[in-house]
């Protein structure tokens, strides 16, 4: 049974010139466990999808189940992280990691869940640090540790490497998957980068805008610890490039 | 090769910047020092009467006198005591009423039309009426001080409240925090900086204040000294207690810069 159930949902913004309409009678199932990438250009609406999930939105119609219940507001059962990392300036990493954790949790064992994210995310020595002291990559470790210290069941990561250098983003990418190999959680991640996506997800979500409607739903069958050259993946690459792209065809076809 | 011309390039980046610090140090000080010695060197060859204005140098001859008699210690210590009063009503006024405008749309509407026409009228307005709500004596005085350190901290609360960060709260909603949460560790820590501004901006019309409030009936205090002064015709001692409302004043948002780079250590802008 799927733990999170899109069922025809339709969104429609209003701005002073009428409505706009982001998202166009999407339906997804995602499975428990699953790794769902949407991928999309700006303004598809992927992120309003993902913010509807995460009950910080409302659709206009449709309906959203998760664990067979409709979302009306945001739970600590679904973790959110965003492009910015949105630390709290005047908190320290440890004070921030801090903040996530639910308030029915004693202060034991509030220390003992911070000492052991900060280890997750390899900020032990920054503890005592404030945001402004750290770099991108680093902030946005604390934000993930923020999330994962409610053991969320759904992930939502909202573009969450999308302002960091090329190499940082490989290296999250890879503690995303370790992360998500210890925690067991389903993610559900936007991203516009097609890389990104065929390394990480299961299914790849390909959505195309105005409105934003899902155009293709795609099985990476690629063991993990995935090669980003190989030519399996650039096989899955192109499959999503053709989507967003008219392509000529190549000069030649890979046997899988 | 390219590490040399790297390392070159900073320590002439460095050099520049050692300059340019040098320099704007030169000037912060220089420029009021030149305008000193403009005003001395006219003074002393008769071209500004002494009566109208006062060479430094005498201002400065009669501030020492004044504060060698005391006097003018007496007057300070007066007024300092009115503005700390008032300024402690209208600055905690002010806070409490931002907060809760702020933070409560009912509020907010409610006090629309009363702040925006109460804000404008000029504090030596409210003198006569003060005088018939509570007399001459030393409450009115520190009402009129009251009034106008409260609008500026007002304001700046309002706006600091407002003005959260829609992302952070978000954060905090995602989280399932209560409204507690988000106002304690949210809302009130990230308008710190503005309330800091607030509170500075409200000390100094504190300070601007105290001549008006001193209008009303006082026989001491430093407002009441200077137009005292310049009733007599004493434009030195006058100029005296400028001196010192000014040096007091600088003084007063010295430390308040202080105390808030103590407590906002945080603010990577306000720092750097």
């Amino acid at each position: 049974m799927a733990i999170l159930s899109i069922n025809q949902v339709n969104k429609e913004f209003q701005i002073p010139t009428g409505s706009v309409k982001a998202l166009n009678n999407i339906s997804l199932q995602v499975e428990e466990g699953e790794f769902i990438c949407i991928v999309g250009a700006s303004g598809c609406g992927k992120s309003t999808l993902l913010r509807i999930i995460a009950g910080l939105e409302r659709q206009t119609t449709g309906t959203v189940l998760y664990e067979n219940t409709p979302i009306t507001e945001p739970s600590t059962e679904r973790g959110v992280i965003f492009q910015e990392s949105r630390l709290f300036p005047w908190l320290t990493v440890e004070k921030n990691i801090e903040f996530g954790i639910s308030n029915s949790v004693d202060k034991l064992s509030k220390m003992e869940l911070i000492r052991h994210y900060l280890n997750i995310v390899g900020l032990q020595e920054f503890r005592k640090a404030f945001p402004h002291q750290l770099s991108g990559g680093m902030q946005q470790r604390v934000s993930i540790a923020r999330a994962l210290i409610n053991q969320p069941k759904i992930l939502l990561l909202d573009e969450p490497f999308g302002a960091l250098d090329a190499l940082t983003k490989m290296t999250m990418q890879d503690e995303i998957l370790r992360i998500r190999e210890y925690q067991k959680s389903t993610m559900i991640l936007v991203t516009h980068d097609i890389d990104e996506a065929v390394y990480l997800a299961d299914r790849v979500v390909i959505m195309s805008s105005r409105p934003g409607t899902i155009r293709k739903v795609l099985n990476i069958q690629l063991p993990r610890n995935r090669n980003r050259n190989s030519a399996d993946f650039v096989y899955y690459r192109d499959i999503i490039y053709q989507q967003f792209f008219k392509q000529e065809e190549p000069d030649f076809n890979y046997d899988i | 090769m390219e590490q040399t011309t790297l390392k070159e390039l900073s320590i002439r980046k460095e050099r520049s910047i050692d300059w340019k610090r040098k320099y704007l140090f030169a000037l912060k000080f220089g420029v009021p020092i030149f305008i000193l010695i403009i005003w001395e060197v006219l003074s002393q060859l008769g071209m500004v009467k002494a009566t109208i204005l006062p060479a430094p140098s005498r201002v400065l001859d009669t501030l020492w006198s004044l504060l060698v008699s005391g006097e003018m210690f007496n007057h300070i210590f007066i007024s300092l005591l009115r503005i700390l009063q008032g300024f402690l009503i209208g600055a905690s006024l002010g806070i409490i009423m931002g907060i809760a405008t702020g933070l409560f749309k009912p509020i907010d509407a409610a006090t629309t039309f009363i702040i925006g026409l109460l804000r404008p009228i000029p504090n030596l307005a409210w003198i006569p009426i003060l005088i018939l709500w509570f007399g001459i004596g030393e409450t009115s005085k520190i009402i009129v001080i009251a009034i106008a350190s409260f609008w500026p901290v007002l304001l700046n609360v309002i706006d600091a409240i407002k003005r959260t960060d829609i992302k952070l709260l978000e954060v905090a909603n995602v989280l399932e925090k209560n409204q507690k949460t988000l106002i304690f560790q949210v809302i009130l820590p990230s308008s710190l900086p503005s309330i800091f501004v607030g509170l500075r901006s409200g000390m100094d019309f504190a300070w601007r204040s105290v001549v008006g409030a001193e209008l009303i009936a006082a026989s001491a205090g430093i407002g009441y000294f200077m137009s005292y002064s310049r009733e007599i015709s004493q434009t030195d001692s006058m100029l005296a207690s400028v001196v010192c409302i000014a040096v007091i004043g600088f003084t007063i948002d010295f430390c308040l810069k202080k105390l808030q780079a103590k407590i906002i250590k945080w603010d990577p802008y306000y720092f750097k």
